[in-house]
Protein backbone atom coordinates (compact mmCIF):
# COMPACT_ATOMS: atom_id res chain seq x y z
CA UNK A 1 0.00 0.00 0.00
CA UNK A 2 1.60 3.58 -0.82
CA UNK A 3 1.87 6.27 1.85
CA UNK A 4 0.13 9.15 1.05
CA UNK A 5 2.71 12.21 0.05
CA UNK A 6 1.49 14.25 2.99
CA UNK A 7 0.19 13.61 6.69
CA UNK A 8 -3.33 15.17 7.11
CA UNK A 9 -4.31 13.89 10.44
CA UNK A 10 -3.25 16.84 11.93
CA UNK A 11 -5.10 18.92 9.76
CA UNK A 12 -8.52 17.77 11.06
CA UNK A 13 -7.72 18.50 14.56
CA UNK A 14 -9.34 20.93 16.48
CA UNK A 15 -8.52 24.20 15.81
CA UNK A 16 -6.73 24.96 19.28
CA UNK A 17 -4.00 22.07 17.94
CA UNK A 18 -4.53 21.95 14.50
CA UNK A 19 -1.50 22.83 12.02
CA UNK A 20 -2.05 23.99 8.36
CA UNK A 21 -1.96 22.15 5.48
CA UNK A 22 1.89 20.86 4.89
CA UNK A 23 4.03 22.69 2.46
CA UNK A 24 3.42 20.33 -0.12
CA UNK A 25 0.41 21.31 -0.46
CA UNK A 26 1.48 24.66 -2.21
CA UNK A 27 4.77 23.56 -3.91
CA UNK A 28 4.52 19.88 -4.79
CA UNK A 29 3.28 19.00 -8.33
CA UNK A 30 2.18 15.26 -7.40
CA UNK A 31 0.21 16.79 -4.89
CA UNK A 32 -1.43 19.91 -7.28
CA UNK A 33 -2.74 16.57 -9.16
CA UNK A 34 -4.12 14.85 -6.26
CA UNK A 35 -5.81 17.97 -5.63
CA UNK A 36 -7.20 19.22 -9.20
CA UNK A 37 -9.23 15.73 -9.16
CA UNK A 38 -9.90 15.69 -5.57
CA UNK A 39 -10.66 19.19 -4.91
CA UNK A 40 -11.83 20.44 -8.16
CA UNK A 41 -12.80 18.07 -10.68
CA UNK A 42 -15.10 16.30 -8.52
CA UNK A 43 -16.76 19.41 -6.84
CA UNK A 44 -19.05 22.20 -8.08
CA UNK A 45 -15.97 24.72 -9.22
CA UNK A 46 -16.50 28.26 -10.45
CA UNK A 47 -15.20 28.54 -13.93
CA UNK A 48 -16.66 32.26 -15.21
CA UNK A 49 -19.61 34.24 -15.41
CA UNK A 50 -22.89 33.53 -17.32
CA UNK A 51 -21.86 37.70 -18.39
CA UNK A 52 -19.08 36.65 -20.22
CA UNK A 53 -21.73 35.33 -23.01
CA UNK A 54 -24.19 37.94 -22.70
CA UNK A 55 -25.71 37.36 -26.37
CA UNK A 56 -27.14 34.01 -27.71
CA UNK A 57 -24.16 32.63 -30.05
CA UNK A 58 -21.27 33.72 -27.79
CA UNK A 59 -18.87 31.34 -27.81
CA UNK A 60 -15.69 32.30 -25.33
CA UNK A 61 -12.72 29.50 -25.40
CA UNK A 62 -11.13 28.77 -21.74
CA UNK A 63 -9.15 26.72 -19.91
CA UNK A 64 -9.78 24.94 -17.04
CA UNK A 65 -6.64 23.48 -15.09
CA UNK A 66 -5.23 22.87 -18.53
CA UNK A 67 -8.30 21.39 -20.16
CA UNK A 68 -9.84 23.34 -23.22
CA UNK A 69 -13.53 24.05 -22.94
CA UNK A 70 -16.06 26.02 -25.06
CA UNK A 71 -18.32 28.53 -22.62
CA UNK A 72 -21.34 29.47 -25.19
CA UNK A 73 -24.92 30.36 -24.58
CA UNK A 74 -27.11 28.57 -27.12
CA UNK A 75 -29.07 29.88 -29.54
CA UNK A 76 -32.16 29.88 -27.38
CA UNK A 77 -30.03 31.23 -24.53
CA UNK A 78 -29.09 28.82 -22.49
CA UNK A 79 -25.57 28.50 -21.26
CA UNK A 80 -23.64 25.74 -21.60
CA UNK A 81 -20.21 24.12 -21.06
CA UNK A 82 -18.80 21.22 -24.07
CA UNK A 83 -15.68 20.04 -24.45
CA UNK A 84 -13.28 22.22 -26.84
CA UNK A 85 -12.72 19.95 -29.43
CA UNK A 86 -14.19 18.15 -32.08
CA UNK A 87 -15.09 14.30 -31.92
CA UNK A 88 -13.65 13.62 -34.93
CA UNK A 89 -10.07 14.17 -34.49
CA UNK A 90 -9.73 15.94 -31.18
CA UNK A 91 -9.18 19.34 -33.06
CA UNK A 92 -9.86 22.54 -30.88
CA UNK A 93 -13.33 23.93 -32.41
CA UNK A 94 -12.78 27.55 -31.22
CA UNK A 95 -9.70 29.42 -30.46
CA UNK A 96 -10.96 33.37 -30.12
CA UNK A 97 -14.09 34.69 -28.09
CA UNK A 98 -16.59 35.49 -31.58
CA UNK A 99 -20.40 34.99 -31.79
CA UNK A 100 -21.54 31.90 -33.64
CA UNK A 101 -23.83 33.06 -36.31
CA UNK A 102 -25.27 29.25 -37.29
CA UNK A 103 -23.06 26.57 -36.60
CA UNK A 104 -19.84 25.51 -35.19
CA UNK A 105 -17.78 24.54 -37.68
CA UNK A 106 -14.38 22.56 -37.20
CA UNK A 107 -11.62 24.07 -38.60
CA UNK A 108 -9.75 21.20 -39.86
CA UNK A 109 -12.57 18.73 -42.18
CA UNK A 110 -15.85 20.63 -40.89
CA UNK A 111 -18.08 18.95 -39.00
CA UNK A 112 -20.28 21.17 -37.78
CA UNK A 113 -21.97 21.48 -34.02
CA UNK A 114 -25.29 23.32 -33.26
CA UNK A 115 -24.53 25.69 -30.09
CA UNK A 116 -26.11 22.91 -28.01
CA UNK A 117 -23.81 20.76 -29.32
CA UNK A 118 -25.52 18.63 -31.78
CA UNK A 119 -23.31 17.29 -34.63
CA UNK A 120 -25.15 18.53 -37.51
CA UNK A 121 -22.94 17.93 -40.47
CA UNK A 122 -20.39 15.64 -41.42
CA UNK A 123 -18.80 16.61 -45.02
CA UNK A 124 -17.72 13.81 -47.22
CA UNK A 125 -17.70 11.51 -44.04
CA UNK A 126 -18.74 8.93 -46.64
CA UNK A 127 -16.76 9.92 -49.35
CA UNK A 128 -16.42 12.92 -51.46
CA UNK A 129 -20.09 14.17 -51.61
CA UNK A 130 -21.37 11.78 -49.64
CA UNK A 131 -22.20 13.29 -46.23
CA UNK A 132 -23.35 10.04 -43.93
CA UNK A 133 -22.02 6.45 -43.20
CA UNK A 134 -23.90 4.02 -41.22
CA UNK A 135 -20.80 3.87 -38.51
CA UNK A 136 -20.76 7.69 -38.31
CA UNK A 137 -24.42 7.77 -36.01
CA UNK A 138 -24.59 11.56 -35.34
CA UNK A 139 -26.90 11.23 -32.12
CA UNK A 140 -24.22 9.54 -30.43
CA UNK A 141 -21.13 12.29 -31.38
CA UNK A 142 -22.28 15.25 -30.27
CA UNK A 143 -20.20 17.92 -28.23
CA UNK A 144 -19.18 16.61 -24.94
CA UNK A 145 -20.81 17.93 -22.31
CA UNK A 146 -19.51 19.17 -19.27
CA UNK A 147 -22.22 19.22 -16.45
CA UNK A 148 -22.51 22.64 -15.41
CA UNK A 149 -25.38 24.91 -13.54
CA UNK A 150 -25.30 28.59 -13.28
CA UNK A 151 -26.34 30.01 -9.85
CA UNK A 152 -25.41 34.08 -8.81
CA UNK A 153 -24.41 34.52 -12.54
CA UNK A 154 -21.58 31.69 -11.87
CA UNK A 155 -21.26 29.03 -14.13
CA UNK A 156 -20.23 26.16 -12.26
CA UNK A 157 -18.67 23.02 -13.19
CA UNK A 158 -18.37 19.69 -12.34
CA UNK A 159 -16.14 17.99 -14.48
CA UNK A 160 -16.13 14.54 -13.21
CA UNK A 161 -19.64 14.38 -13.58
CA UNK A 162 -20.42 12.78 -10.41
CA UNK A 163 -21.48 15.12 -7.81
CA UNK A 164 -24.80 15.01 -6.04
CA UNK A 165 -27.07 17.64 -8.02
CA UNK A 166 -25.92 21.20 -7.75
CA UNK A 167 -29.08 22.48 -5.61
CA UNK A 168 -27.95 19.57 -3.23
CA UNK A 169 -24.10 19.84 -2.95
CA UNK A 170 -24.73 23.96 -2.45
CA UNK A 171 -28.08 23.79 -0.57
CA UNK A 172 -26.95 25.49 2.70
CA UNK A 173 -25.32 28.55 1.29
CA UNK A 174 -28.25 28.63 -1.09
CA UNK A 175 -30.42 28.61 1.92
CA UNK A 176 -28.20 31.20 3.92
CA UNK A 177 -28.66 33.72 1.01
CA UNK A 178 -32.30 32.92 -0.03
CA UNK A 179 -32.84 36.18 0.68
CA UNK A 180 -30.79 37.88 -2.03
CA UNK A 181 -32.03 34.82 -4.71
CA UNK A 182 -32.79 37.92 -7.00
CA UNK A 183 -32.02 39.34 -10.56
CA UNK A 184 -27.90 39.87 -10.51
CA UNK A 185 -27.08 43.01 -13.26
CA UNK A 186 -23.84 42.53 -14.41
CA UNK A 187 -22.31 46.41 -14.45
CA UNK A 188 -20.23 45.73 -17.72
CA UNK A 189 -17.04 46.67 -18.78
CA UNK A 190 -16.35 48.84 -16.25
CA UNK A 191 -17.42 46.39 -13.01
CA UNK A 192 -14.66 43.69 -14.06
CA UNK A 193 -11.30 43.00 -13.73
CA UNK A 194 -8.62 40.35 -13.06
CA UNK A 195 -5.35 40.32 -10.67
CA UNK A 196 -2.58 37.55 -11.67
CA UNK A 197 -0.92 36.35 -8.36
CA UNK A 198 1.92 34.28 -7.74
CA UNK A 199 0.14 32.20 -5.21
CA UNK A 200 -1.76 28.82 -5.06
CA UNK A 201 -5.09 29.28 -5.31
CA UNK A 202 -5.97 27.96 -2.09
CA UNK A 203 -4.11 30.66 -0.23
CA UNK A 204 -6.21 32.95 -1.87
CA UNK A 205 -9.18 31.47 -0.10
CA UNK A 206 -7.36 31.09 2.94
CA UNK A 207 -7.34 34.67 3.03
CA UNK A 208 -10.71 35.74 1.99
CA UNK A 209 -12.39 33.70 4.35
CA UNK A 210 -11.19 35.56 7.82
CA UNK A 211 -11.63 38.93 9.46
CA UNK A 212 -8.37 38.74 11.57
CA UNK A 213 -6.18 40.38 8.59
CA UNK A 214 -8.53 43.15 7.81
CA UNK A 215 -7.00 45.87 10.53
CA UNK A 216 -3.15 44.97 9.32
CA UNK A 217 -3.73 44.92 5.40
CA UNK A 218 -6.75 46.89 5.09
CA UNK A 219 -5.85 50.08 7.26
CA UNK A 220 -8.41 51.46 4.98
CA UNK A 221 -11.42 49.61 6.62
CA UNK A 222 -10.66 50.83 10.31
CA UNK A 223 -12.41 53.87 10.26
CA UNK A 224 -15.77 51.81 9.79
CA UNK A 225 -15.24 48.47 9.79
CA UNK A 226 -13.31 47.12 12.82
CA UNK A 227 -12.63 43.98 13.77
CA UNK A 228 -15.30 43.53 16.51
CA UNK A 229 -17.76 44.69 14.03
CA UNK A 230 -17.05 41.27 12.16
CA UNK A 231 -18.35 37.90 12.51
CA UNK A 232 -17.38 33.77 11.63
CA UNK A 233 -19.56 31.70 8.70
CA UNK A 234 -18.75 28.79 8.78
CA UNK A 235 -20.20 25.94 7.42
CA UNK A 236 -17.79 22.89 7.69
CA UNK A 237 -17.80 20.52 4.62
CA UNK A 238 -19.31 23.71 2.42
CA UNK A 239 -18.24 27.30 3.13
CA UNK A 240 -16.55 29.55 4.99
CA UNK A 241 -16.01 33.34 5.66
CA UNK A 242 -16.72 36.33 7.33
CA UNK A 243 -19.44 39.19 8.35
CA UNK A 244 -19.97 42.74 8.92
CA UNK A 245 -22.84 44.51 10.83
CA UNK A 246 -21.40 47.90 9.63
CA UNK A 247 -21.74 47.64 6.12
CA UNK A 248 -21.81 51.54 4.50
CA UNK A 249 -23.03 52.56 1.71
CA UNK A 250 -20.96 54.13 -1.40
CA UNK A 251 -22.55 57.54 -2.12
CA UNK A 252 -22.11 60.50 -4.89
CA UNK A 253 -21.21 63.90 -4.73
CA UNK A 254 -25.43 64.11 -4.24
CA UNK A 255 -25.71 61.61 -1.60
CA UNK A 256 -27.01 59.00 -4.05
CA UNK A 257 -26.81 55.35 -3.47
CA UNK A 258 -27.19 52.20 -5.76
CA UNK A 259 -30.84 51.50 -5.58
CA UNK A 260 -31.18 47.97 -3.40
CA UNK A 261 -31.78 44.54 -3.41
CA UNK A 262 -35.90 44.54 -3.53
CA UNK A 263 -37.40 42.93 -0.47
CA UNK A 264 -33.53 41.87 1.27
CA UNK A 265 -34.67 42.93 4.85
CA UNK A 266 -33.77 45.28 7.33
CA UNK A 267 -31.45 42.63 8.75
CA UNK A 268 -29.00 43.56 5.37
CA UNK A 269 -29.40 47.47 6.25
CA UNK A 270 -25.63 47.39 7.25
CA UNK A 271 -25.04 43.93 7.70
CA UNK A 272 -22.99 42.41 4.44
CA UNK A 273 -21.51 38.84 3.88
CA UNK A 274 -18.11 37.74 2.23
CA UNK A 275 -17.78 33.89 2.15
CA UNK A 276 -15.55 31.26 -0.01
CA UNK A 277 -17.46 28.73 -1.53
CA UNK A 278 -15.15 25.63 -1.54
CA UNK A 279 -13.61 25.22 -3.88
CA UNK A 280 -12.86 28.32 -5.81
CA UNK A 281 -15.65 30.67 -5.62
CA UNK A 282 -15.12 33.97 -3.21
CA UNK A 283 -19.06 35.86 -3.04
CA UNK A 284 -19.60 38.85 -1.35
CA UNK A 285 -23.29 40.65 -0.82
CA UNK A 286 -24.20 43.76 0.10
CA UNK A 287 -27.97 45.66 0.07
CA UNK A 288 -27.09 47.17 -3.05
CA UNK A 289 -24.22 45.18 -4.82
CA UNK A 290 -22.28 41.82 -4.95
CA UNK A 291 -19.55 40.58 -6.65
CA UNK A 292 -18.04 37.45 -7.51
CA UNK A 293 -14.22 36.63 -7.82
CA UNK A 294 -13.12 33.50 -9.52
CA UNK A 295 -10.10 31.93 -8.57
CA UNK A 296 -8.66 30.22 -11.84
CA UNK A 297 -5.53 27.86 -10.94
CA UNK A 298 -3.41 28.30 -13.60
CA UNK A 299 0.11 26.35 -11.99
CA UNK A 300 0.70 25.28 -8.45
CA UNK A 301 1.78 28.76 -7.80
CA UNK A 302 -0.31 31.11 -10.04
CA UNK A 303 -3.59 31.93 -9.78
CA UNK A 304 -6.25 34.97 -11.80
CA UNK A 305 -8.32 36.45 -9.73
CA UNK A 306 -11.29 37.27 -11.93
CA UNK A 307 -13.63 39.46 -10.32
CA UNK A 308 -17.15 40.95 -11.72
CA UNK A 309 -19.61 43.33 -9.26
CA UNK A 310 -22.91 43.39 -9.41
CA UNK A 311 -25.84 45.37 -9.26
CA UNK A 312 -29.36 45.07 -8.51
CA UNK A 313 -31.11 47.10 -11.34
CA UNK A 314 -29.43 47.64 -14.96
CA UNK A 315 -28.20 51.11 -15.87
CA UNK A 316 -26.40 52.20 -12.88
CA UNK A 317 -24.68 55.25 -12.67
CA UNK A 318 -21.47 54.54 -14.23
CA UNK A 319 -19.88 57.49 -12.07
CA UNK A 320 -20.12 55.08 -9.10
CA UNK A 321 -19.80 51.99 -10.91
CA UNK A 322 -16.19 52.75 -11.54
CA UNK A 323 -16.12 54.15 -8.17
CA UNK A 324 -17.27 51.18 -6.45
CA UNK A 325 -15.18 48.81 -8.52
CA UNK A 326 -11.77 50.92 -8.09
CA UNK A 327 -12.31 50.80 -3.80
CA UNK A 328 -12.99 46.75 -4.35
CA UNK A 329 -10.04 46.28 -6.36
CA UNK A 330 -7.85 48.36 -4.14
CA UNK A 331 -9.35 46.29 -1.40
CA UNK A 332 -8.25 43.43 -3.62
CA UNK A 333 -4.56 44.60 -4.14
CA UNK A 334 -3.94 45.08 -0.76
CA UNK A 335 -4.13 41.36 -0.30
CA UNK A 336 -1.81 40.41 -3.01
CA UNK A 337 1.33 40.48 -1.12
CA UNK A 338 0.10 38.95 1.63
CA UNK A 339 -1.11 35.72 -0.39
CA UNK A 340 2.25 35.75 -2.54
CA UNK A 341 4.25 36.03 0.93
CA UNK A 342 2.82 33.07 1.96
CA UNK A 343 3.37 30.94 -1.12
CA UNK A 344 6.76 32.18 -0.48
CA UNK A 345 7.04 31.10 2.88
CA UNK A 346 5.78 27.44 1.51
CA UNK A 347 9.24 26.67 0.55
CA UNK A 348 10.66 27.05 4.01
CA UNK A 349 10.97 22.92 4.48
CA UNK A 350 10.57 23.39 8.41
CA UNK A 351 7.50 25.08 8.33
CA UNK A 352 4.98 22.97 9.88
CA UNK A 353 1.72 24.28 8.42
CA UNK A 354 1.66 26.98 11.08
CA UNK A 355 -0.74 27.37 13.89
CA UNK A 356 -4.48 28.68 13.55
CA UNK A 357 -5.76 31.69 16.21
CA UNK A 358 -8.22 29.27 17.69
CA UNK A 359 -10.53 32.37 18.18
CA UNK A 360 -9.65 34.54 14.46
CA UNK A 361 -8.65 31.36 12.52
CA UNK A 362 -11.59 29.20 12.60
CA UNK A 363 -13.15 29.83 8.97
CA UNK A 364 -9.24 29.12 7.97
CA UNK A 365 -9.29 25.92 9.73
CA UNK A 366 -12.30 24.91 7.85
CA UNK A 367 -10.83 25.29 5.07
CA UNK A 368 -8.11 23.20 5.75
CA UNK A 369 -10.41 20.70 7.35
CA UNK A 370 -12.84 20.61 3.93
CA UNK A 371 -9.25 20.46 1.84
CA UNK A 372 -8.28 17.56 3.80
CA UNK A 373 -11.29 15.17 4.22
CA UNK A 374 -11.57 15.74 0.39
CA UNK A 375 -7.91 14.37 0.19
CA UNK A 376 -8.52 11.83 2.22
CA UNK A 377 -11.68 10.19 0.20
CA UNK A 378 -9.71 10.99 -2.87
CA UNK A 379 -6.81 8.91 -1.61
CA UNK A 380 -8.91 5.99 0.24
CA UNK A 381 -10.48 5.65 -3.41
CA UNK A 382 -6.90 5.48 -5.01
CA UNK A 383 -5.77 2.84 -1.96
CA UNK A 384 -9.62 0.78 -2.40
CA UNK A 385 -8.67 0.59 -6.64
CA UNK A 386 -5.55 -0.95 -6.11
CA UNK B 1 -7.54 28.11 -63.56
CA UNK B 2 -11.12 28.91 -63.99
CA UNK B 3 -12.98 32.07 -63.16
CA UNK B 4 -14.75 30.27 -60.76
CA UNK B 5 -11.95 28.58 -59.20
CA UNK B 6 -10.14 32.47 -58.55
CA UNK B 7 -13.43 33.71 -57.44
CA UNK B 8 -13.68 30.82 -54.86
CA UNK B 9 -10.03 31.36 -53.37
CA UNK B 10 -10.32 34.99 -53.11
CA UNK B 11 -13.87 33.75 -50.99
CA UNK B 12 -12.00 31.59 -48.87
CA UNK B 13 -8.53 33.93 -48.60
CA UNK B 14 -11.66 36.60 -47.29
CA UNK B 15 -13.33 34.44 -45.16
CA UNK B 16 -16.36 35.42 -46.86
CA UNK B 17 -18.79 33.49 -46.52
CA UNK B 18 -21.72 34.60 -48.57
CA UNK B 19 -19.44 34.40 -51.58
CA UNK B 20 -18.52 30.76 -50.53
CA UNK B 21 -21.61 30.02 -50.06
CA UNK B 22 -23.07 31.51 -53.53
CA UNK B 23 -19.80 30.38 -55.65
CA UNK B 24 -19.68 26.53 -54.39
CA UNK B 25 -23.83 26.51 -55.20
CA UNK B 26 -22.74 27.80 -58.73
CA UNK B 27 -20.14 25.53 -58.98
CA UNK B 28 -22.61 22.96 -58.06
CA UNK B 29 -24.62 23.53 -60.86
CA UNK B 30 -22.16 23.65 -63.46
CA UNK B 31 -20.92 20.66 -62.69
CA UNK B 32 -21.80 17.76 -65.27
CA UNK B 33 -21.29 14.65 -62.83
CA UNK B 34 -23.43 14.00 -59.54
CA UNK B 35 -20.53 12.87 -57.39
CA UNK B 36 -18.81 16.46 -58.32
CA UNK B 37 -22.23 18.50 -58.11
CA UNK B 38 -22.63 17.07 -54.42
CA UNK B 39 -19.21 17.92 -53.59
CA UNK B 40 -19.81 21.30 -54.07
CA UNK B 41 -23.40 21.33 -52.73
CA UNK B 42 -21.84 19.95 -49.17
CA UNK B 43 -19.22 23.12 -49.60
CA UNK B 44 -21.86 25.49 -49.80
CA UNK B 45 -24.05 23.77 -47.17
CA UNK B 46 -21.26 23.70 -44.65
CA UNK B 47 -20.77 27.40 -45.38
CA UNK B 48 -24.54 28.29 -45.18
CA UNK B 49 -24.55 26.28 -41.73
CA UNK B 50 -21.68 27.76 -39.96
CA UNK B 51 -22.89 31.33 -41.26
CA UNK B 52 -26.67 30.64 -40.10
CA UNK B 53 -27.87 31.61 -43.75
CA UNK B 54 -30.86 31.09 -44.93
CA UNK B 55 -29.87 28.68 -48.16
CA UNK B 56 -28.87 26.09 -45.92
CA UNK B 57 -32.40 24.67 -45.74
CA UNK B 58 -32.60 24.73 -49.89
CA UNK B 59 -28.92 23.12 -49.98
CA UNK B 60 -29.77 20.24 -47.26
CA UNK B 61 -32.65 19.43 -49.05
CA UNK B 62 -31.01 18.84 -52.39
CA UNK B 63 -28.16 16.92 -50.79
CA UNK B 64 -30.89 14.29 -49.00
CA UNK B 65 -32.81 14.50 -52.10
CA UNK B 66 -29.81 12.66 -53.65
CA UNK B 67 -28.92 10.08 -50.65
CA UNK B 68 -25.97 12.62 -49.14
CA UNK B 69 -27.27 13.91 -46.16
CA UNK B 70 -29.63 13.44 -43.32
Amino acid sequence: MNKPITDLSNVRAPVETANGLPNAHYIDPAVYEEEKHALLYSQWAGLAVAADVPEPGDAVPMEFLGMPLLLIRDKDGEVRVFQNICRHRGMILVEEPRKIEGAIRCPYHSWCYSTKGNLVSTPHVGGPGQNTHPAIKRDELGLNVVRSHVWRDVVWINMSGDAPEFEVAMSDIIERWSEFELPLYHGGHDSKFQLEVQTNWKLAVENYCESYHLPWIHPGLNSYSRLEDHYHIEKPGAFSGQGTMVYRQLRNEHGQTFPDFEDVGAKWNEQAEYIAVYPNVLLGVHRDHAFTIILEPKSLDRTVEHIHLYYAVPGTDEGMRARNTQLWKAVFEEDIFVVEGMQKGRHVTQFDGGRFSPVMDSPTHCFHDWVASKMDTYRARGQAAE
Amino acid sequence: MSDLDTAMIAAHEQQDSAALIRLYTRAADEANALDAACFYLTHAYVFALEAGAPEAAALRSRLIAHGREE
